[in-house]
C-alpha cells in the first residue's frame, strides 16, 4: 500500500473529501517526509511544520461544520520563493530580499486557500527565476532527487524536486524561458505553462513581464491540470489577464488521437541534442502514431533566434523591474553616505552575479544609441517568430519537441560559463516569447537512469488540446512518474 | 560589438551597480560572448510590418474604482529605516566627499 505522501492530488482531495483521512493525517505525513528530506535536497527555503498543522487542521475544522470541500482540499501544495505569501518570507533566493515578508499574498495564493489545499512552504530557485540549474540561489543549491551530483534544472528547481521526492503533492513555479519545464523534466515529473494572460501574475515577483506566466508542476498530467484549474482565470489586478472563459478540460476519453496533427519541428533535433533525448523524443512519435495522430515533419526557421531574441528581451525587461530594489521600501541596504552612493552599494552586495549580469546586459540594450539596434530589433523578430507559430498551428494541433537538449547536468559544470546555461533553454523560450501555452512530461529514464521530459506546445489557449494529447501519451506510454532513490538514506 | 572594462563602469553607472574593479574584466569578457551569440539576429530580414505585432492583445483595463491599499504600517514594515511615518533615506548630496 502507498504512503500518503505517494498519492496524487486527485486520489489525496478524494479521501479527505470522503473522511478517508483527515487533512492533518496528510498534513503529518507530509511534514514526516520534508523534514527527512529536505537537508539533502534542499528544495524549500522556508517550511514551516506548525504553520502546516494549523491550515490542516482549519480544514478539517471546516469540514466538520458541513463547509464545502474545494477541489483540492487537503492537498500539501510548495509555492516557489518569487510569488508572495502573507505574513511568510519571500526572498526570491536573493540577499537583497532576504527579510522581505509580503503582506499580502499572490493570486494564485488566494485561489490555492480557496480550493482546500494546503500552502506547503518556500521553494528554492535561481535568484529572482534567472537560471537554468538553481545554483544562482543565493542560500545554495537544490540536488537532482535523482542524483544528488547534479542539478534539478532551474528555475523552479526546489518546486521539482519537492513534487518529484514526495516532499509536497503539487507545487506552483513561474516560467520565463523554461523555468517550469525544463526543471519538470530533469526530474521526471510534469511541467506546465500556461498562456501568457491565463494565470493572473499579482503577487508574483517580476523578473520580465512580457514573458512570465505562473503554472503547476505535479506527477501526473491529469494532477496538473487539477492545479492549473484552480489558478487560472480572470483577475483585474494583472492588466495582462485574459478575460476568456477557461475552457473545461477534456476528461480521460478514450486515449484516442485520431485526427491530431502532430507537428515535428526540425530545428528541435539539430546539433546540441543528447542521443539519449533523441532517441527517448523518437520514440514518443511512434506511441502517437499508434493512437492514431498524424505526425509530420514541419520548420519553424525563426525559432533558431529563440535564444538571442529571449537574451535581448528578458535582461531588457529585468533590468527594468529590478530598478525597484534600491534600499528604500524594502529589503537590504547598504551603509553609504550619499543616497545615490546607497543604491549603487545595496545593488552590488544585494544582487548575485548572474543577476548583475543581466541587468548590465538589459541596461546596455536599453541604452542611448543601443535600443533600437539591440531591444528593438529582437521585439521586432519576437513579432515574426509569433506570426510564424501562428501559421503554424493552421497546419497542425500541436507540436512535439524535447524540453531540454539534455538530461541533468553536473552541479557546477555551467556556472562558469553563462552562454552554456543559457542554451540549456533553447526548446523553452520561444513558447515564452509567442505566448502559446506548452508542457513537458517525462518519457522515460536515460542508461543511467536520468530522466528525460519531452514537451508539447499548443495554440494560444488551447490548453485543452494540449492536456489530451498529455494525458493520451501518458497513459499509452507507460512512462508515468517513478520515484527517485530515498534521498539520503531516508524511508 | 566590442565591450572592454570601461564600457562596463559605463553600463554599470547606469544601472546604479557598484561592480568590483577585479569583477570588470570578466563581465566585459562574458557580455562580449553572449552579444557575439546575440548578433545572429542583425542578419535577419524583418518584414516590412514587424513593429505591428510587437505587443499581446490580451491588456484588460479594470473599471476606475477607488480601494485600499496597504496600510501605512504594513507599507514601512519592510523598510529598512523609517521613523514610524515616512522611509528615511540618506542625505541628497554627500558634502564630505567634495
Amino acid at each position: 500500500m502507498s504512503e500518503l505522501w505517494q498519492e496524487g492530488a486527485a486520489s489525496l482531495a478524494r479521501k479527505v473529501r470522503l473522511g478517508e483521512v483527515s487533512a492533518v493525517e496528510v498534513a503529518e505525513a507530509h511534514i514526516a517526509r520534508t523534514l527527512a528530506c529536505n537537508d539533502p535536497l534542499r528544495a524549500f527555503l522556508h517550511f514551516e511544520p506548525e504553520d502546516a498543522r494549523r491550515q490542516a487542521r482549519e480544514i478539517d475544522r471546516l469540514l466538520a461544520a458541513g463547509r464545502e470541500p474545494g477541489p483540492l482540499v487537503g492537498v500539501p501544495v510548495a509555492i516557489k520563493d518569487n510569488i508572495c505569501t502573507e505574513g511568510v518570507a519571500t526572498t526570491c533566493a536573493s540577499r537583497i530580499l532576504e527579510s522581505f515578508v509580503p503582506p499580502y499574498d499572490a493570486h494564485v495564493v488566494e485561489r490555492l486557500r480557496q480550493a482546500g489545499a494546503i500552502v506547503w512552504g518556500k521553494t528554492n530557485l535561481d535568484e529572482f527565476a534567472m537560471g537554468s540549474s538553481t545554483e544562482n540561489s543565493a542560500f545554495g543549491p537544490t540536488k537532482n532527487p535523482y542524483d544528488l551530483s547534479r542539478t534539478p534544472g532551474g528555475s523552479s528547481g526546489g518546486s521539482a524536486a519537492a513534487v518529484a521526492a514526495g516532499l509536497a503533492t503539487l507545487a506552483l513555479g513561474s516560467d520565463t524561458g523554461g523555468s517550469i519545464r525544463q526543471p519538470a523534466a530533469l526530474c521526471g515529473i510534469v511541467g506546465f505553462k500556461p498562456t501568457y494572460g491565463r494565470v493572473s501574475r499579482y503577487g508574483l515577483v517580476a523578473f520580465a513581464s512580457s514573458l512570465d506566466q505562473i503554472g503547476p508542476l505535479a506527477r501526473s498530467v491529469a494532477d496538473a491540470a487539477l492545479l492549473y484549474q484552480a489558478i487560472a482565470g480572470h483577475d483585474a489586478r494583472d492588466a495582462t489577464s485574459s478575460v476568456r472563459p477557461v475552457d473545461p478540460l477534456p476528461d480521460n476519453g478514450t486515449g484516442s488521437l485520431r485526427g491530431l496533427r502532430v507537428g515535428i519541428p526540425v530545428e528541435y533535433y539539430a546539433d546540441g541534442l543528447a542521443p539519449g533525448v533523441r532517441a527517448a523524443v523518437g520514440a514518443a512519435q511512434a506511441v502517437l502514431l499508434r493512437q492514431g495522430a498524424q505526425v509530420e515533419e514541419v520548420s519553424l526557421p525563426l525559432t533558431a533566434l529563440g535564444i538571442p531574441v529571449y537574451y535581448l528581451v528578458a535582461p531588457s525587461e529585468a533590468s527594468s523591474n529590478l530598478a525597484r530594489y534600491d534600499g528604500v521600501r524594502y529589503g537590504f541596504r547598504a551603509e553609504a553616505a550619499a543616497l545615490e552612493g546607497m543604491f549603487a552599494r545595496t545593488r552590488g552586495q544585494g544582487f548575485g552575479a548572474e543577476v548583475k549580469r543581466r541587468i548590465l546586459l538589459g541596461t546596455f540594450a536599453l541604452s542611448s544609441g543601443y535600443v533600437e539596434a539591440y531591444y528593438g530589433r529582437a521585439q521586432r523578430v519576437r513579432a515574426q517568430m509569433r506570426r510564424e507559430m501562428e501559421a503554424m498551428f493552421l497546419r497542425v494541433d500541436v507540436l512535439l519537441t524535447p524540453t531540454s537538449p539534455t538530461m541533468a547536468f553536473p552541479l557546477g559544470e555551467k556556472t562558469a560559463d553563462p552562454l552554456a546555461m543559457y542554451l540549456n533553454d533553447v526548446y523553452a523560450v520561444t513558447a515564452n516569447l509567442c505566448g502559446i501555452p506548452a508542457l513537458s512530461l517525462p518519457c522515460g529514464l536515460s542508461r543511467d537512469g536520468l530522466p528525460i521530459g519531452l514537451q508539447f506546445m499548443a495554440a494560444r489557449f488551447e490548453e485543452a488540446t494540449l492536456f489530451r494529447v498529455a494525458r493520451a501519451y501518458e497513459q499509452a506510454s507507460g512512462h508515468h512518474h517513478t520515484w527517485p532513490p530515498e534521498p539520503g538514506g531516508a524511508t | 560589438m566590442s565591450i572592454d572594462a570601461s564600457e562596463v563602469r559605463r553600463i554599470a553607472a547606469l544601472a546604479r551597480l557598484d561592480i568590483p574593479a577585479a569583477e570588470g574584466e570578466k563581465l566585459a569578457l562574458d557580455l562580449e560572448r553572449i552579444l557575439g551569440h546575440i548578433a545572429a539576429l542583425s542578419r535577419v530580414e524583418l518584414a516590412a510590418d514587424a513593429d505591428a505585432l510587437t505587443y499581446f492583445e490580451s491588456d484588460v483595463h479594470r473599471e476606475d474604482r477607488s480601494a485600499t491599499g496597504l496600510d501605512r504600517e504594513q507599507a514601512l514594515a519592510n523598510a529598512p529605516e523609517t521613523d514610524g511615518e515616512r522611509f528615511l533615506v540618506p542625505k541628497i548630496l554627500d558634502r564630505d566627499a567634495g
